[in-house]
């Protein structure tokens, strides 16, 4: 077992997937899968079945997928919110709320550490192809879901430069886009205009601009996870990863110019084809629904490079609990508690789990009444408030936003029908599935705090106050290990 | 394959076949019409266009349905 501060040391330690790998090994968070497996479905059906467990879900690695001889393929990286612990330098079963403070704790961190290596000394770079690109080769790929329009990547890191402004290093955009392939050298890339590459993809169109992208496949874990957390137009991804984990990321030139991770597993170069599209879609998206189909540009290859023997990294998508909702689950919580906290300290902590945030629960100290209401309202003011929180639940500093059971202790006995706030006609994300007109939608808010005054505060009642703090906290644990050892 | 399940049009391209001890185990199409991808090892309710759902299917006569993701690229 790991000593107390063996887990930090290690975390810190990890430049690459591969050495994350290991230490998800380390931890008893990784496995080979030991059979050979066909694209569809058992692929699909071994990480559905690990994501039952969101705890533990450990990351699994294929390699005698049929007819891909000698391709290996591994999912569930950040499938398991142990594995989120390791990451972040914690030891497995670390509770959710605790990983959560973690994160706030790193907020605004400007200790980025930026780290650069020449091209012909980067990893990435060890075998180049420059001409007959075959991404059918390269790739073990495979249908996500059953009724998905074709093979995608879920998991990719795009970079991508202001196509006005391309020596800016600041406007360089990493962000996670769908990529859907269609043929040996083409694939269409999922950006609405509100993400930063739909927006420089309609520059480079409007401007007759060349755009040039980098696509990073298996990256370091923080990459994965902090590149979906949205930062202003002008700071940098690299520096905002570097910083939330504290240690360097190091950096090279790809072959088309632009700044990517030296040991990433896969790089495909690419650039923009105005004017071509395809039918892009249905995927089966976080909502657990199926997205429809949509018109989207094409990106043409005009280069790869990736390490010996990659790994191409993938992640199970569609109906929770999945991979995404644990890779984006606590940065969607973290800054919406920022934004809040800046304006009212009282909020205690944020849990935006939930289909990247269309349910959140928030504590907070009650002043008085009517209060956590207003809380909620700003809530629904914050950037992802305003497309996303769809359902509130507010609770009380005594109720954990991440323990479910308390949630609903909370809405059992906190709740009058005058707590329920509903307001209509508000924007949201239109694949809400539930959508009558998708792109709108409603706010429900519930208010499951105490009530205060000026309201009647109720019957002559008092809520019992168990035992709690550490010494509760270590007999749990006690219990647990003594539960462990009679069955071991 | 001869047709397409999704829009049942003939027109499609052999992208890739998977191998194993000399023999094909699966083939890899894509639509060069409706742009859709499948492995012809996939079940029937996904390579057959009659037991496809509705809503799975896109009609290529309708095409002008179907949005541009973003504006001005359609």
């Amino acid at each position: 077992m790991n000593k107390p501060d063996m887990p930090k040391q290690l975390a810190s330690s990890v430049d690459s997937l591969r050495d994350f790998l290991d230490l998800l090994e380390a931890n008893g968070q990784f496995l080979t899968w030991p059979e050979p497996v066909m694209p569809e479905p058992d692929i699909r059906k071994i990480l559905v079945a690990a994501l039952t467990d969101p705890m533990y879900c450990p990351a699994i690695l294929f390699d005698k997928i049929r007819g891909y001889p000698g391709k290996r393929m591994v999912a569930g990286v950040h499938g398991g919110f142990s594995n989120i612990a390791l990451l972040l330098g914690h030891p497995k079963g670390t509770p959710i709320r605790e990983l959560f403070f973690d994160l706030i704790g790193r907020w605004d961190s400007s200790k980025a550490q930026i780290k650069r290596i020449s091209p012909d000394k980067a990893p990435v770079h060890d075998v180049r192809i420059d001409k007959d690109f075959n991404l059918y080769d390269l790739l073990p790929l495979y249908k996500i879901n059953e009724f998905d329009g074709g093979l995608y990547l879920g998991k990719a890191n795009v970079v991508s430069r202001d196509p006005t402004d391309p020596d800016n290093f600041g406007k360089q955009n990493v962000g996670i886009n769908r990529i859907q392939i269609h043929g040996p050298d083409r694939f269409s890339l999922l950006a609405p205009p509100v993400h930063d590459l739909g927006r420089q993809m309609m520059l480079a169109q409007q401007h007759n601009l060349p755009l040039k992208i980098a696509v990073m496949l298996g990256n370091h874990p923080a990459m994965a996870m902090f590149a979906a957390t949205p930062v202003g137009y002008e700071e940098s991804e690299f520096e905002y990863a570097s910083g939330m984990m504290g240690a360097p990321l190091t950096l090279t030139e790809s072959g088309n110019g632009m700044d990517i991770l030296a040991q990433t597993e896969i790089v495909i170069e690419a650039e923009f084809m105005p004017g071509e599209t395809v039918l892009e879609g249905p995927f089966g998206e976080f909502p657990g629904s199926y997205s429809g189909i949509r018109k989207a540009p094409i990106f043409k290859v005009t280069g790869i490079s990736h390490r010996k023997d990659p790994i191409f990294e993938n992640i199970y998508i569609g109906r929770g609990w999945t991979e995404h909702d644990t890779l984006i689950g606590l940065n969607t919580s973290a800054p919406i508690y920022a934004q809040i906290k800046k304006d009212f300290p009282e909020v205690v902590a944020v849990n935006a789990l939930y289909q990247h945030g269309l349910t959140g629960i928030i504590s907070v100290k009650n002043r008085f009444a009517g209060f956590a209401k207003t809380i909620a309202m700003r809530a629904l003011s914050t950037p992802h408030g305003v497309m996303y929180l769809k359902n509130l639940i507010m609770v009380d500093p005594d109720v954990d936003p991440f323990n479910l059971n308390e949630v609903m202790w909370a809405l059992s006995v906190r709740t009058r029908k005058t707590d329920i706030v509903v307001v209509d006609e508000m924007p949201a994300i239109p694949i809400d599935p539930a959508a009558v007109n998708p792109g709108k939608g409603h706010r429900l808010i519930i208010d499951a705090t105490t009530h205060m005054p000026p309201d009647p505060i109720g019957g002559d009642v008092e809520i019992v106050v168990p035992p709690s703090g550490k010494e509760i906290d270590d007999l749990a644990k006690l219990i647990k290990s003594m539960q462990e050892g009679a069955t071991s | 394959m001869n047709s397409c399940p999704r829009c049942t049009k003939s027109n499609l391209r052999v992208e890739r076949t998977g191998e194993e001890q000399g023999k094909t185990l699966w083939t890899l199409y894509y639509c060069l019409t409706c742009n859709y991808s499948f492995r012809d090892t996939e079940t029937p309710n996904v390579l057959d266009a009659a037991q496809r759902k509705a809503i799975f299917q896109v009609d290529v006569d309708h095409l002008d349905k179907y949005k541009p993701m973003l504006p001005g690229m359609a």
